[in-house]
């Protein structure tokens, strides 16, 4: 019993510095934004990242003049690619927390959410960039910083035609993707695309989470021999399937869409990302912009040690998109997730100092930009091999 | 007069409320719980209307488990297919949810039944592995009928209605599930007190001795599995209606240990045991959420570091739990219990 006692003290003990912990007096001069990103689970890679730019943007900001002189802060919640858990934490951040905003990382999650986000009217930055969120009138609450997946798998077949030297024949690409809703994302619209200006589609080649080998799809995909090959996936399963093309001695050159396409992935393909191509509108680590000066020094000064990459980028260009709207709200007097809304579509050419190209968002319209690079791996870095692409802002795609 | 409880027949000795003592306590229980609504906070309904869809999940997995002894890894596949059925069945069948809620938990029980087959030849832990194929099957099927689940794009679940109660409201929904969360453990509680019941535990403790004695092993570990199903269907419609949207990811196999883990916090073999199973995991969860955003904010250059405190602090509850407490909360809740009847004479 004794020890039973103790034990139930040290619970009761840790309770109370729970609850003593938590912030009861909530400052007025404080904004919140809620980070619901996964720490643990299968994404955790690229949410750590994510997360360490997203509060080196926050702390850069704060330090320099925060939001109109209020201090701006993350309540980040690991949700571990559980929809369930991210239900809860949605429901914490915008009951309990009152958020003015979210960022949501995994996709199930924000599909989980979709209704509720609506209903409740709060403004949302995800970090899946399916088409699906751009159109207001469907999903009037719903932003992300970049192209859709879409439009960047279009301008990835711009370049592959504009770039095409052989009169004789159309040049060929083959989709490989995982079998979930990220992965079948682009695929209509590409083949539509790529039929319109005149380049060949191959076999689609699926290829699942968690991939330990892509041999037998990668010889399946041998028979269309195509000259490009397209990857939907995240840098952890992406490597391996550069590692099985590297071994098989495929003459198709590889290109990797913005998931697939980071630090990581040419760490973990040791060697065989070499050459492979890029398509990401997220300008690269310590990359030649005006805005990637400070991200570097902050980095490096809070950081001595560890690897920046593309995906901490992002982080900050999220966290500078969200800053920038909280401005305005602050200024229009209307810090409510409504008001942060009207903000976000007040944008016009806000830029981030070339990290992301210029983000304008309208009340009919949440595509945030048409542009991106296409970036090759040259000696294990990321090297901008076409400048930046851009696409019409026109309605063909809108939406799909 | 005796001082104390003393039975002197069976059905005083079965009898689930034995003192007007407890009858009290359960009252005012019952009647907070019912109250709940009027001072709660929506993020504090939610959680207590996840922890009542847990507790439904964790009896029919404590049937199965803790008084059958088939261990199943494979509870939150069977909600999935509750979910499912049950918002295809209002949704493009158009039946009314109080048909298709008791429906969904049907079609749940047969799918248990077929998977319950190969528990009359496999034991232990090569059954285990056959429900973690459940799990998969039953994940990969809803991932691929994209005519009937919407495949890989999920499914919207058209709010249920009962009368004047529209299910999309969460206090309304709190209601129903608080309504069916005392239905289950009822109907747990007297499932186990009856010939079926005894038959479970028989099979559980030595199937050889129970098979001697005469109990039809197949048909009772089948039952078994029916019912555990069935709760598990019907637990996994009301989480249909909680989330409003489902994935195949909203019932991994991830889930399905966390209902086996509560199970075994509570105490397997108890019907108190899923309650304060699922109590227990929920309180930890929520505190250690607070307590890693709260650290988050307070320290946002080391937030990495903090994130692996729940992982660590649930698997460290759960081998505690396994060899300090194996029966579990419930039975610690029986020696605190006796202990107070008897303070301050202990001895």
């Amino acid at each position: 019993m004794k020890r039973w006692t103790v034990a139930m003290t040290i619970l009761v003990a840790a309770l109370a510095m729970a609850f003593g912990l938590s912030p009861q007096a909530r400052a007025a001069d404080v904004i919140k934004w809620g980070v619901l990103i996964d720490l643990s689970g299968p994404t955790s890679d690229w949410g750590k990242n994510q997360v360490k730019g997203q509060l080196d943007a926050m702390r850069w900001v704060n330090e320099n003049g925060g939001i109109n002189g209020k201090e701006l802060q993350l309540v980040v919640i690991d949700d571990g690619y559980d929809p369930a858990k991210g239900v809860a934490g949605y429901n914490r951040l915008v009951d309990s927390e009152k958020v003015l905003g979210i960022y949501i990382q995994s996709t199930g999650t924000t599909i989980t959410l979709a209704k509720k986000i609506v209903a409740d009217g709060v403004a949302t930055i995800a970090a899946s960039f399916t088409a699906k969120f751009e159109d207001p009138a469907k999903t009037p609450f719903s932003f992300y910083v970049s192209p859709s997946y879409g439009t960047m798998g279009r301008i990835a077949l711009k370049w592959i035609r504009d770039n095409w030297k052989d009169k004789s024949r159309n040049p060929k690409i083959c989709y490989i993707f995982p079998d979930n809703t990220y992965g079948r994302d682009i695929l209509d619209v590409c083949k539509d695309y790529a039929k319109k200006i005149g380049v060949d589609v191959g076999a689609d080649q699926v290829v699942n989470w968690p991939t330990k080998d892509a041999t037998v799809q990668l010889t399946n995909m041998k028979r269309d021999d195509p000259d490009f090959a397209y990857i939907t996936s995240t840098a952890m399963n992406g490597a391996v399937i550069l590692k099985n093309a590297k071994a098989l001695g495929l003459r198709t050159q590889f290109i990797s869409n913005i998931r697939n396409f980071e630090e990581t992935l040419i760490e973990l393909s040791g060697g065989a990302a070499e050459g492979t191509y890029g398509v990401n509108p997220i300008a690269a680590y310590g990359s030649n912009v005006p805005g990637m000066k400070k991200v570097v020094e902050c980095h490096e000064k809070w950081h001595p040690g560890e690897k920046g990459t593309n995906v901490y980028v992002e982080g900050w260009v999220n966290i500078l998109g969200v800053a920038e709207a909280m401005k305005l709200a602050d200024k229009a007097k209307d810090l409510t997730p409504g008001g942060i809304r009207k903000a976000f579509e007040q944008f016009k050419n806000f830029d981030t100092g070339g990290l992301a190209p210029p983000l304008t968002f309208t009340s009919t319209d949440h595509r945030a930009s048409m542009a991106a690079r296409i970036y090759q791996v040259q000696g294990g870095k990321m090297v901008d091999v076409s400048g930046w692409i851009e696409l019409p802002k026109d309605m063909e795609y809108f939406g799909k | 007069m005796p001082a104390g409880l003393i039975h002197e027949n069976y059905p005083s000795d079965e009898r689930i409320f034995q003192t007007g003592f407890v009858k009290a306590w359960l009252a005012a229980f019952l009647l907070t719980c019912a109250l709940l609504p009027l001072v709660a906070s929506k993020y504090v309904l939610s959680t207590l209307i996840e922890v009542g869809i847990a507790v439904i999940a964790c009896h029919g997995l404590n049937i199965l488990t803790g008084f059958t002894g088939q261990i199943s890894l494979g509870q939150a596949a069977f909600m999935g297919v509750g979910a499912y059925a049950c918002s295809i069945l209002i949704g493009k069948v158009g039946l009314p949810f109080i048909v298709a809620l008791p429906l969904s938990g049907g079609i749940a029980a047969l799918v248990g039944l077929v998977f319950g087959t190969p528990s009359l030849r496999l034991r232990g832990l090569y059954l285990a592995i056959a429900t973690i194929a459940a799990q998969f099957i039953i994940q990969f099927t809803i991932r691929r009928w994209d005519t009937l689940t919407g495949g890989v794009q999920g499914m919207y679940v058209d709010p249920g209605a009962i009368g004047p109660l529209n299910f999309s409201n969460p206090v309304h929904l709190y209601y129903l599930t608080f309504v069916l969360a005392v239905a289950a453990t009822l109907a747990a509680k007297n499932i186990v007190r009856s010939r079926s019941g005894r038959a479970f535990v028989a099979i559980r403790d030595r199937y050889l001795a129970a098979e001697v004695i005469g109990v039809n092993l197949f048909k009772y570990r089948l039952m078994s599995f029916a019912i555990s199903s069935f709760f598990a269907g019907i637990a996994g419609a009301l989480l249909a209606q909680y989330l409003q949207v489902i994935t195949h990811e909203s019932f991994s196999i991830r889930q399905s240990v966390d209902y086996l883990a509560m199970c075994i916090v509570g105490g397997l073999g108890h019907i108190l045991g899923g309650i304060f199973g699922v109590g227990f995991w929920f309180i930890l969860e929520r505190i250690l959420e607070l307590i890693t955003s709260t650290l988050n904010t307070a320290f946002p250059r080391h937030v990495t570091w903090f994130v692996s405190i729940r992982e660590v602090v649930f698997g460290l509850v759960i081998i505690l739990f396994l060899i300090f407490e194996p029966d579990g909360l419930a039975a610690r809740w029986r020696t605190i219990r006796s202990y107070w009847k008897l303070w301050p004479f202990s001895y």
